[in-house]
């Protein structure tokens, strides 16, 4: 039943396309390399990506503490990096505020690292950022209270860690007098005691900010073991690095090691590494390769995220490659993740009827029982009586169910919109098109009235707008407009501009851009 | 995705769908490790097509190491 189902409902979409306005000549095979580069918008978690540029690359604390520090390391055997973009206070504090990732006392660490080279800088400069950001207080209450007693929750060598970061932030923000002796010394045993280099060096540092000379000496004592280690992947090489800084031997073992982090995506770690293999060189050393990270002009510095592919994205590669007629060849790698989510039982139930769509789409259609059940539960899922601005996401989700799934022309409606001249707006035609798929030809009918979706078509092409190209022209075909051999003619040549300049075969929402999932899918039901 | 040894499942909704324009943050401390999710900015076009990106922060102490790890996806 499924299987068939889904053979009818793919036929019916594309026969929108291919039938709407009698016999017309179109380009052959477009898009021979589509199931290929589509690899170019595989996300990290094997779904496609809704487009091939990079997001979310926005400025964090921690990236801009280490990306900081890193940068100001000198290279090789110069005696000081680059200088580093100072921070304007309004925006660091700014991002102290925006980023809720960490406490106040962690926020403030980072504030304290961050400024720590800046040239000339000076703990007020850290008061007032946090000032700015109106978390000064909370920042300093959380730091001692944490040092006066650390949570019994924690194990030891977390609590060096905040203890030493928190230490490291009193002094930093000049109110390492408010430290209880006894805290300091607390800390300072523990230092002694830690087997973990990382937080024991920064207990080190922050001891040393305060006036009190620390040892670690579990670290050392233990140093050979970490040194005889010939694989490198037996000890992290943040702690490597760590025990190296508290003065465990720099091997020819350990800087191997060490020179393979030194591309580590992680700044903390390649900080660290980059300060140990400065160890014992001198202006004869052969220089380290500069550091990958950049400060921005602002002084601040970019989170790096790992890239993910979405239901949504990967459920209009789907309809791409129907349009192209090569559903067959969908990348091994998205069939098995597909495959895995079918079967997942964890998947969330928003996810169900967007896998079972995309699976819709594929010629084995046996994605599993996620996937079945969210084709049952299609059926149930209602379309809201009216379209309206607030409700268009669901409503547009609910109606593009019941046209995958050929469940007939829903009860709902879509007002006419207000226009300007006879052109409709980008969102009615969305919605025309996907009403027409479902089996609502009267309405789309209706709502295209008196508009020359052709000529639309030609104009948002001209402007730069693929998607509402493709829309005008689907809406044209299901409506029976006519139109002219001349438009399919010239449409090789008006996608060219949309073309992504690396991957060809994938196109973007606007000339010279870079490929999307929806544009892509637009294009190829241009070409279909 | 990995960072500095703490290997983090950053998992955001495959379908991007759970969005909110708030910033939610999601703490939890029996295990030393925390996540945000941090919504992104929905087109004000008020389109169809609106693009909303979703990212998710996640950081964790391992072996006393605070690390970050960031995930994020457009709708």
């Amino acid at each position: 039943m499924f299987v068939t189902a889904a053979v009818v409902v793919a036929a019916t979409a594309l026969g929108v396309s291919l039938f709407g306005s009698g016999s017309v000549d179109r380009p052959d095979h477009p898009g021979t390399d589509l199931a290929a580069q589509l690899d170019a918008l595989r996300g990290a978690n094997d779904l496609v990506r809704a487009g091939r540029a990079e997001v979310g690359r926005d400025p964090a604390l921690y990236p801009t503490a280490y990306g900081r520090l890193e940068a100001a390391l000198p290279t090789g055997g110069r005696a000081g990096g680059a200088p580093v973009p100072g921070i304007r206070p309004a925006d660091l504090a700014r991002l102290v505020r925006t980023d809720l990732l960490d406490t106040p006392a962690w926020r403030a660490y980072y504030v304290c690292l961050s400024l720590s080279v800046s040239q000339g800088s000076r703990a007020a400069d850290a008061v007032a950022v946090l000032e700015r950001a109106g978390l000064r207080a909370q920042a300093e209450r959380e730091a001692l209270d944490y040092l006066r007693e650390p949570p019994a929750g924690d194990d030891a060598v977390t609590s060096l860690a905040n203890r030493a970061a928190f230490l490291r932030t009193m002094a930093c923000l000049g109110r390492a007098d408010q430290v209880s002796p006894g805290a300091v010394s607390r800390l300072a045993a523990d230092t002694a005691r830690a087997d973990q280099p990382v937080p024991t060096l920064y207990a080190v540092e922050a001891l040393r900010a305060v006036g009190v000379q620390a040892r670690a000496d579990r670290v050392l004592q233990h140093a050979d073991a970490g040194r005889t280690t010939a694989d490198c992947a037996g000890f992290e090489p943040i702690q490597r690095a760590a025990s190296a800084l508290l003065g465990a031997p720099l091997t020819r073992q350990t800087r191997t090691c060490l020179q393979f982090a030194l591309h580590d995506p992680d700044p903390q770690t390649r900080w660290l590494v980059r300060r140990a293999l400065a160890l014992g060189t001198s202006d004869t050393s052969p220089p380290l390769p500069a550091s990958p990270v950049t400060v921005r002009p602002d002084g601040l510095v970019a989170k790096s995220p790992t890239q993910l592919g979405t239901l949504t994205a990967t459920y209009n590669a789907a309809r791409a490659l129907t349009a192209s007629g090569r559903q067959q060849q969908a990348p091994v790698w998205l069939k098995r993740r597909l495959k895995q989510l079918g079967s997942d039982t964890g998947l969330d139930p928003s996810d169900r009827l967007p896998l079972a769509m995309t699976c819709h789409r594929r010629p084995l259609s046996a994605c599993g029982p996620q996937a079945e059940r969210g084709a049952e539960e299609a059926a149930e899922r209602t379309v809201p009586a009216r379209m309206t601005k607030q409700n268009q996401h669901s409503w547009y989700g609910a109606t593009a169910a019941r046209a995958e799934f050929g469940l007939g022309c829903p009860h709902t409606s879509v007002e006419p919109p207000a226009r300007k001249g006879t052109a409709l707006p980008a969102s009615t035609l969305h919605a025309v098109v996907v009403l027409a798929d479902a089996g609502c030809a009267t309405q789309a009918q209706r709502l295209t009235e008196g508009t020359d979706l052709v000529r639309q078509a030609r104009q948002a092409l001209r402007d730069g707008e693929l998607t509402v190209a493709s829309d005008a022209v689907q809406a044209a075909l299901s409506t029976d407009q006519n139109i002219p051999q001349a438009f399919w003619d010239e449409l090789p040549a008006s996608l060219k501009p949309y073309r992504d300049a690396e991957f060809p075969d994938l196109y973007a929402d606007s000339p010279g851009g870079t490929a999307s999932a929806d544009a892509t899918r637009a294009a190829y039901y241009l070409l279909a | 995705m990995k960072a500095n040894g703490w290997q983090a499942t950053l998992a955001l909704s495959p379908s991007g769908t759970q969005v909110s324009e708030s910033t939610r943050q999601v703490s939890w401390t029996n295990q030393n490790s925390w996540i945000a999710d941090v919504s992104g900015i929905a087109d004000p076009g008020g389109s169809l097509n609106t693009s909303i990106t979703t990212c998710s922060d996640g950081g964790a102490f391992k072996s006393g190491v605070k690390a970050f790890a960031s995930a994020c996806a457009n709708d």
